[in-house]
């Protein structure tokens, strides 16, 4: 196991370059720059030209980049062009907000769609099915935007239990983990559904049946262990997605987050902090997938990495 | 068993997730402390006001900021300021006097003052602050506003005085704008150019200082006690960081902020019919207009081109139509009523059949194709364009716009040729640069020497108009200030258009029926020091 994690790890580092190299150099490519965006317009060519250079994006691009890739293995992701903070900083500041958003959607979703997927695979066909599928149908298709608007007017206007903005109290984080959750619920209860239904039809279900076990055992001991790896596998992937997708939740909800953060990097212009937050988020991602590997073998004892 | 391990890896995991998730939590909500707005003294007024805003501050440095001006007079003062009709009054100032040359200015400090650690103000912060702002080495974003400076020397504990390479009559409203604000001498050494990052490298003479700054949620600003203006109206002003216009608009409804910096026109309708709320619509924040690229790679480089298209144009309608609801009107001016020698030119004439005419006259009869450039990032732009466009088809101009974001936006109008301008017209806002028609004027219609629109935008050129700012910048006479900035303002409205000048622009509030005292000053900012709120 301790062989995979670190094989894992160290599969990140080509990855990490690559992803160094586009990340790089694609924010360069995008029209504007950070200085002139920085100064504002009629800045001046020399409070232009002085900034660039202390800034050290006069440097050809290659210059440049082996410049950001040695501080980087030194630990140092640069500073940020706007606020003159080490990005690091201005990461870990963010950083944990994003993180207790989406884990908060993601435990949320994954316990009420699991459950939600089971009963309809339980009682597949009938209304009970029926209504599960349809609102996980109306969940997934909800766009987010719209619905942190509807919330807020209920929750927040109609019935005054909610605030508008912040996430610094319990009650203030209510109503974005819904809506960052509310996708997922969906699309947890139909992958645990088709999953769940693929088990039931199995023979050892109908086995266990009929040697008189209990329906509750066959369901969520026999049945769901099986099924819960399509399920753990799609709820990794939606955690990556769910991070860096929480921008539209932090915006409506004045939430300063690392979504807010990289999305104003780049309409700034920022480069060392979008190359940071994307590094970041990148690793992020490598990380969750590789503890859903894990948590494999901890669903499914066969499953080996050896 | 199997049962049981499964269970156990589930929650483990889950804790060490949720764990993980609360450990992070704590660097981030400081906002809640203080947020206990409703602690009232004395059970008449609140101690906090809450603010609702649309956007962060890049940095509270009064040099280099370009956000906005809403925060740092909270935090500094300058030497002069103006007053409510605006002239210039004192403000760190007792008194100030000139040369007869108008070369030397010394000014005397009021005594006494202190900054909002305690130390007392001195004429040594005073040369700190310009020598900064004039370092040759090290030009900042407001240095260009100074370049009539030479030196500043200390004479006495509270006597400076400035030495200037040429007179100049723009000397005292720069010396008022916020780019002149004292800072700690004692700040500048410590942390140079890192001045207004963050609420520790700060310290001024203004009604408050900052506590709390958590970037994109809040500032916190407490009432300064060493304040030489008296007392501010709230003890803390919370400032917080609300990007979206509707969670704003909601947020004001709910109650949770008392004042709503810049609801969206719709929003705006609506919130000053709810009950217990005020709409507040105060004309001449600045102007809307789009820019004409006259460099000899647009058609636009033809007078008549551009008098046509501005003859196309059916202002009162299109500003009827898109700002009507929030009270704002067409342009009478390039300049906005509160600038010295404002001249009420009207609204620029429409005439569709004049337009053709002209195009005719520029040899295009058979029709003309333009490109425009509209940026979303301005109240309406893009509805404006639209607007355009349909108004200029009907004098045969077919016209593209293209939409770009704010940094494309930034780094088009920068100091590049006109090869990398690819755009007939472009979204512009004027105004906001003082009370002096010069800094409004000169550096973006002069014609550009280098061939570059580091300032000059769209590549203008008059030699009439050149002729004039140049004189009006050094023409200490108002009288003879006033026929010179007469003759401009004719010239770059109608007669050679600079642009098609279409909305003044207002400051837009909605704050409740509980604030009191509260409104925007000359310069359309809010004097929050005067601002009460009502438990």
């Amino acid at each position: 196991m301790l062989k995979y994690i670190v094989k894992r790890l160290l599969q990140m580092i080509p990855m990490l370059l690559v992803l160094t190299l586009v990340v790089f150099f694609m924010v360069r490519l995008i029209p504007g720059d950070p200085v002139t965006m920085m100064l504002g317009q009629g800045a001046g060519k020399e409070a232009i030209a002085a900034e660039t250079a202390r800034l050290g994006l006069d440097k050809p691009l290659w210059e440049q980049y082996l410049i950001w890739m040695g501080n980087l293995f030194h630990g140092d992701f640069g500073t940020s062009i706007f606020t003159h903070k080490p990005v690091l900083y201005e990461i870990q500041n963010r950083y944990p907000t994003t993180l207790t958003l989406a884990v908060g959607a993601t435990v949320v979703s994954t316990l009420v769609g699991v459950l939600c997927g089971i009963i309809s695979a339980v009682k597949h066909g009938k209304l009970a099915d029926n209504i599960l599928m349809v609102t996980s149908l109306i969940s997934v298709s909800t766009p987010s935007f719209f619905l942190a608007m509807i919330l807020m007017l209920v929750f927040c206007l109609w019935l005054r239990l909610l605030p508008v903005s912040g996430f610094d109290t319990w009650q203030a984080m209510i109503l974005p983990i819904v809506t960052l959750g509310t996708q997922e619920v969906g699309y947890v209860t139909r992958i645990t559904r088709s999953s769940m239904l693929d088990v039931l039809g199995e023979d050892y279900i109908r086995t266990s049946r009929a040697r008189g076990v209990a329906e509750r055992v066959v369901i969520f001991s026999h049945a769901f262990k099986n099924a819960i790896i399509p399920v753990l596998t799609a709820v990794g992937m939606r955690f990556g997605s769910l991070l860096a997708g929480a921008t539209l939740a932090e915006t409506v909800f004045s939430i300063a987050g690392i979504g807010r953060l990289t999305v104003d990097a780049v309409s700034q212009r920022d480069y060392p902090l979008i190359q940071g937050c994307i590094l970041i988020l990148a690793v992020t991602f490598v990380v969750i997938n590789t503890i859903v590997d894990i948590l494999y073998t901890v669903a499914d004892p066969r499953i080996k990495f050896d | 068993m199997k049962k049981k391990q499964i269970m156990a890896a589930f929650l483990t995991a889950a804790m060490a997730l949720t764990m993980a998730a609360c450990g992070g939590d704590s660097s981030t909500g400081s906002s809640g402390a203080a947020s206990g707005a409703a602690t009232a003294e004395g059970g008449e007024y609140k101690d906090t006001l809450v603010v609702g805003t649309y956007s962060d501050q890049d940095t509270l440095d009064p040099q280099v900021n370009v956000t906005n001006d809403k925060v740092l007079r909270l935090l500094y003062d300058g030497l002069l300021t103006h007053g409510e009709d605006g002239t210039i009054e004192a403000a760190l100032a007792e008194s100030w006097e000139h040369s007869e040359d108008y070369l030397t200015w010394t000014f005397k400090l009021k005594e006494g003052i202190k900054f909002a650690n305690g130390k007392e103000l001195t004429s040594a912060d005073v040369v700190a602050t310009f020598e900064r702002l004039i370092n040759k080495d090290h030009p900042l974003r407001y240095s260009e506003k100074v370049e009539f400076l030479d030196s500043v020397t200390a004479i006495d504990d509270y006597t400076v005085e400035f030495t200037c390479n040429t007179a100049t009559p723009i000397f005292e409203e720069t010396f008022a704008s916020q780019c002149c604000f004292i800072m700690d001498a004692d700040y500048i050494a410590e942390y140079g150019y890192d001045i207004g990052i963050d609420p520790a490298t700060i310290n001024g003479t203004g009604p408050y200082t900052v506590t709390t700054w958590n970037a994109d949620e809040v500032m916190i600003f407490e009432a300064n006690p060493n304040w030489w203006g008296g007392t501010p109206g709230c003890q803390t002003i919370e400032y917080r960081i609300i990007p979206e216009a509707s969670s704003r608009a909601m947020a004001i409804e709910t109650g949770e902020i008392d004042v709503l910096d810049r609801p969206s026109v719709e929003d705006y309708e609506r919130l000053s019919q709810t009950e217990g709320l005020v709409g507040i619509s105060e004309l001449g924040y600045g102007m809307h207009g789009f820019q004409f690229n006259c460099s000899d790679l647009s058609p636009c480089q033809d007078v008549n081109v551009r008098k046509a298209i501005s003859y196309a144009i059916d202002r009162e309608t299109m500003v009827e139509a898109l700002y009507g609801p929030i009270g704002e009107v067409p342009t009478h001016s390039p300049l906005t009523p509160n600038v010295l020698y404002y001249e009420d030119l009207g609204v620029a004439p429409y005439d569709p059949e004049k337009a053709k005419e002209l195009l005719a006259e520029a040899g295009y009869a058979d029709g003309l194709e333009i490109s425009i450039m509209t940026t979303a990032s301005y109240n309406k732009a893009v509805e404006s364009a639209e607007v355009i466009k349909q108004q200029l088809e009907a004098v045969g101009i077919t016209a593209t716009i293209e939409t770009v974001d704010s940094a494309t936006f930034q780094a088009s109008l920068n100091g590049i040729t006109p090869e990398e301008l690819p755009w007939d017209m472009f979204i512009m806002g004027f105004g906001g640069s003082g009370l002096d028609p010069d800094a409004a004027l000169r550096r973006v219609f002069e014609t550009s020497a280098d061939g570059l629109n580091t300032n000059n935008y769209g590549w203008y050129s008059n030699a009439r108009v050149d002729e004039l700012l140049e004189a009006g910048r050094v023409e200490m006479d108002p009288e003879k200030r006033a026929e010179i900035y007469k003759e401009v303002q004719q010239i770059v409205y109608l007669d050679d258009p600079v642009a098609v000048y279409t909305n003044l622009r207002s400051s837009l509030y909605v704050i409740s029926d509980k604030v009191e005292n509260f409104g925007v000053n000359v310069l359309q900012v809010v004097e929050y020091e005067n601002v009460k709120v009502k438990a």
